[in-house]
Parts: C-alpha cells; structure tokens; sequence
C-alpha cells in the first residue's frame, strides 16, 4: 500500500510558527501554549504508516441461500427472493484509525462510509433479477492519523453470486406433430404399447393373444377363425432444443433501454428468458425427455441433450449463469439441432436474425415455438420523441411476429399474464390435423 | 420508469458525511463572533466556510490562525474564558478540518471514527489548559510589578505552585522536540 502525504501536518505546522512568532514578537506566553498545542498536534501526525501497513476487506456471504459462500473464488448460488445479505468485513493495522470504504451494488449505486476499524458493514442487497452478477464491489483507502496520510485504493474485493431463475409450473407442453422416440411419457402416431386406443384390427401375425378383443370378434367376425385385436398407440419420448436468444437485455422500463441500470430496469427480458428456459426444460425433463440448450450468442457452454436428475441441474447451471453477450450478425451461426426435436426459441423478437433462424428450422421440418421474453413494457417517464421511437421498434417487431407465424412458428408471450400463458400453452399442446 | 431499489447497508451508528464540514462552519462561525473582534471575525467565519465548502483550501487552518491571532490582540488575564476557548478551538479546528478533508460529505461517518481524534484531542487538551491557566496567572502577576523583585517574591510566596508548573511547561516542550526529532528519524 502506497502512502501519500497530505496537506494537514504542513498547514497545522504553518499554523504553529507564525502563533509563535507572533507570540514572541509580542512576548505573549498564552500564544506560545497555543503554538506549542499546534505543534504537538503536527508532530504526533508526522509518522508516516509503513508500507506494508494496509486495510483490508473481506467479503462474505450471510442471507443468500447459498451452496458456496463466494470465499473460494467461484460465485455463491442461491435463489431469487427479496434480499441477500453481504458482510464488509474491514480491517485495518493500529495506526490506521480511519477506513475509507467505497460500496458499489449491482454495478451501479454506489455508497461511501468513513469507519474506523475493524468494523463489519452488512449489505442488504435486493435480488431483482435472476443469473450471474455482480452483488457489491468494495475499495478501500486507509486514513493515518488526522489524515496526515492517506493510502492508494485497495484493489476492488467483489462478490459475485448466481441467482436461479423463477420456476413456473408448465402444466400443458406442446409435442411435435410426429415423434420418433421408442418410449416416452408422450401420445405417438405409430401402433405400440402404452398409449391410447387406437383401432380395432384383423388379427396379423405378430399380434400378441391377449390383444385379442373377444366381444369385438363376437360382434365383427363373420366366418370361423376371425379374430380382431385390440391396438393402442406407443409412446415416445421428445428430442427438446432450447435456443436462448442472448443479445439483448432490456427491462420493463423502456426509459431505462439505454441505460441498462439493474436497479431500475424491473424484469428484465433475460429475466423472462431465463424463467422461461428453466420452467420449459424441468417440465420437459420430468416427462423424460432428452432436453439440450444453447445460446445463440456463441457456442461455450451449450448443453448436448440428455435426461435424468444430473442432467437437470446442469441445465439449470448452464440456465442460470448466461448473461446477454453481443451478437455479431456476420458471424451469427445456426445452432444445431438433433433430427425431429422440437426448437424452443427464446427472443424478444428485436431483431430479424431470430425469424431467420426459425424460418430454417421450419423448413428443416423441426416444429418451433417461439417465446417471446420481451417483458411488458412500461413507458413512463418518456418523452414524446422516445415514445415514437418506442412505437416504431414495436411496430417493426409486431411485423416479425406475423412473418414467424406466416412460416408456421407457435408464439407465446412469457411475460404478463399467467393465466394467458397457461391458456396459449394448452391451445397449442392440443393434437392437430396434419 | 420503475421504483429505483437500493441496497441498504447497515454500518452501525453513523452520522452524515457532512457533519465534519457542517462543524468546521459552526464552530467557526461561532467562535469568530465570540472570540474576535470585527472586521477579524468576519474573515474568520468568512475562511470556516470557505474551509466547509471547500476543505482542500484549508480554510479551517486559516479560521484557527485569525482567532489565535486575535487572542493575541487582548490582554492576557487569567479570569477572562475567551483564552481558554480560543486555545480549544484553534486545536479543535485543525482537527475537524482534516477530517473533512477525507470525509465524503455524501457519504457517512461512522461514530466510532470520531473517538479516537477527539481522545487525542482531550489528551493534548486536558494539560493544555491547565498550563495556560498557570501562564495567564504568571503573566498577571509578571505584568502587574514590573519588577524582577516582585516576580521573585511572587515566586517565593508560591513556589509550590510555580515549581510544578514550570516542569510541565519543560516536560510538554521536551516531549514536543523528541517527538519531533523522532518522527524525523523513522522517516530516514
């Protein structure tokens, strides 16, 4: 820690010499004792703190739900509620009485306190919004004795943490019109075991005896040796791509777009995604089907398709920790997908990179269901200018909602209305005609 | 726009970060009405806000340089408490000015960061005092013989007092030179 001299020991000396001078000028002692008090009081500040002599900061976690506590290098996990709690841990050598601390939350308030150490600070941070960030960063500047010395800023201690996304309970999911699974939770179009009746059938060799349907060859069979079997459909599990739409993150609040401030957003559309990604593979994933998930940004930390508990909680890993890169259109590349599975494509439609996409999936013969994670915007505190502007990229976007459907893409709003997005997902779980 | 939310954190017993600044102006002011004669209290106070608004100019050090000053301007007497007052606050300045000097007026003072200057000040303040008191009384009676034979019998009638006195005023100046050479020699 570098230590830098400020202006106090100097005035403070200043001050003393010209009492005293002027003290023994006028051979005044009472000025003297002031003199000498001043000089007292310079000197006892003159020491300068030794190098090595520092505050220090430590953070810790204390009201997150945590599995980590963030003390081993990796961020705490823990899930989105009200507040977490962070504990500011100050320390400091004895002859450094007085700690600047600098608190930055969210990457964007910041606080400023004057403690004297040791001292512990406990944050309360809200938790508005899921994924990986930033909750306080921390910069500490030691104060010497009457500020005679102050030290460089303490590199910056940060302590980061995951937040899972919000689950919400999907009671109807939608299936592709055909299924190439051998087994599964879901209704398949072939003859096999498990599903719903079918037909009644001629018995064919192959038929099991006890599909046989007595009352049915009773009624139908017209000469002896006619029997009619029973048949059902099989079931078949799905092949599920979630496609995370990363490169924008907007909030509620439309005014707040160009600003990107955390603190004022409100949801946010990675909020929105996130939530929907999470919900969309455990209900997906408790019906047995292989579920993989990727983002469109880039292609680290994509998840190939799998089933199963351990697969579960790597997707929700994988869920949680994205957060909105840029996506450069010349190198914006389409996320492969296994043969017949259903894409889930995640967007808030802002741009046209995404109906491209799903025009090429469409065409490819995949069924895709596009979920808009745009929230509900609100648009207050904007200007007249703003809100046309506002208007214009709706509009724009409204036009690639009609081409999505036009090249045969579901849409639902994720955002809003619970009850609306219960009902547009039982509409479109229904079987249709081909 | 939404409800901005704000991370609350609990530091204990605070005060504004303001409050060394807002002292500096106060007891400035005060003290130059008090203990300064016009026009000399106008530029005290003057400098103590000076030294409020903008502590990098130093304005508190200027304020306790004008009432010390001023005290100078009057006849010692060891009955009149502005001598006593200016010697607490010409100390007391320097003090709160450094702390604005570091202190974010946005920000918050812990309270606790406040003992351990102002003990450092008691501690210098406490002999102080007592040590003006005896040279305000010495001078007193310096003043009022004009004579090396009135000193002296003065010194004989209370030599009780006087011997004592005279050893603390040594004992501050001693200190104050090895303090001084001290700090000179860790720097080296």
């Amino acid at each position: 820690m570098t230590w830098r001299r400020t202006a106090v020991p100097a005035a403070t000396t200043v001050t003393a010499l010209v009492v005293a001078v002027v003290s023994v000028v006028l051979g005044r002692p009472d000025g003297a004792v002031i003199a000498v008090v001043l000089l007292v009081a310079a000197v006892l500040a003159l020491r300068r703190p030794r190098e090595d002599e520092s505050a220090r900061v430590t953070l810790r976690s204390s009201g997150l739900d945590t599995d980590r506590d963030g003390s081993d290098g990796e961020p705490a996990t823990g899930r989105q509620s009200d507040h977490a709690d962070v504990d500011i841990v100050i320390e400091a050598d004895p002859d450094v009485p007085l700690v600047l601390v600098r608190v930055t939350s969210l990457g964007f308030e910041t606080q400023r306190f004057a403690v004297a150490p040791p001292a512990i600070l406990r944050a309360h941070v809200p938790l508005a919004h899921s994924g990986e960030q930033e909750l306080v960063a921390v910069q500490v500047r030691g104060v010497a004795t009457d500020a005679a010395f102050i030290s460089e800023a303490e590199p910056r201690a940060s302590h980061r943490a995951v937040v899972e996304p919000v689950l919400t309970s999907v009671a109807s999911l939608p299936v592709p019109l055909r299924l190439r699974g051998l087994t599964g939770a879901h209704a398949s179009g072939r003859p096999g075991d498990g599903g719903e009746f079918r037909d009644i059938h001629p018995f064919a060799p192959g038929d099991r005896l006890r599909r046989i349907d007595w009352k049915a060859t009773a009624r139908l069979g017209r000469r002896p040796g006619d029997l009619f079997v029973r048949r059902t459909n099989a079931t078949s599990d799905l092949d599920v791509a979630i496609v995370l739409d990363d490169a924008d993150d907007v909030g509620e609040s439309v005014a707040d777009w160009a600003l990107g401030d955390p603190t004022i957003s409100g949801v946010t559309s990675m909020d929105v995604a996130r939530s929907a990604a999470w919900s969309l593979a455990s209900a997906f994933g408790e019906q047995g089907d292989a579920v993989s998930f990727q983002v469109l940004s880039r292609a680290g930390g994509a998840i190939p398709r799998g089933t199963g508990g351990r697969h579960r909680e790597r997707l929700g890993a994988a869920i949680a920790r994205t957060s909105p890169h840029s996506r450069l259109l010349s190198r914006a590349r389409t996320p492969l997908v296994a043969s017949g599975a259903q894409v889930l494509l995640l967007t808030t439609v802002l741009d046209s990179d995404p109906v491209r996409l799903a025009g090429l999936w469409r065409a490819a013969g995949h069924r895709v269901l596009v979920v808009d994670t745009l929230p509900v915007p609100n648009t207050g505190g904007l200007d007249k200018r703003q809100r046309l502007a506002l208007r214009v990229v709706l509009a724009l976007r409204e036009e690639r909602m009609h081409e999505l459907r036009s090249i045969g893409a579901d849409v639902v709003h994720w955002h809003g209305d619970a009850a609306a997005l219960a009902a547009g997902l039982r509409v479109l779980s229904r079987p249709r005609r081909r | 726009m939404s409800e901005r939310l704000h991370t609350r954190v609990d530091a204990g017993a605070i005060v504004p970060g303001f409050l060394p600044r807002a002292a500096v102006a106060i007891m400035g002011a005060v003290a130059a009405f008090l203990l300064a004669p016009a026009p000399f209290s106008f530029i005290a106070a003057a400098l103590a806000v000076a030294g409020a608004l903008f502590p990098v100019m130093l304005g508190a050090w200027g304020c306790a340089l004008v009432l010390a000053l001023a005290q100078l301007g009057r006849a010692p007497d060891a009955l009149d408490w502005r001598a006593y007052a200016a010697l607490a606050t010409v100390h007391l300045l320097p003090v709160l000015g450094a702390l604005a000097t570091v202190v974010e007026p946005s920000g918050a003072l812990q309270l606790a960061a406040l003992w351990r200057p102002l003990r450092r000040w008691l501690a210098i303040q406490v002999p102080a005092q007592v040590v003006l008191a005896i040279v305000l009384v010495a001078s007193d009676v310096f003043g009022s013989g004009g004579a090396g034979d009135a000193a002296t019998r003065w010194a004989g009638r209370h030599a009780l007092v006087v011997a004592p006195v005279a050893g603390v005023v040594a004992l501050v100046a001693v200190a104050a030179i090895v303090a001084f050479v001290a700090a000179i020699v860790r720097r080296r």
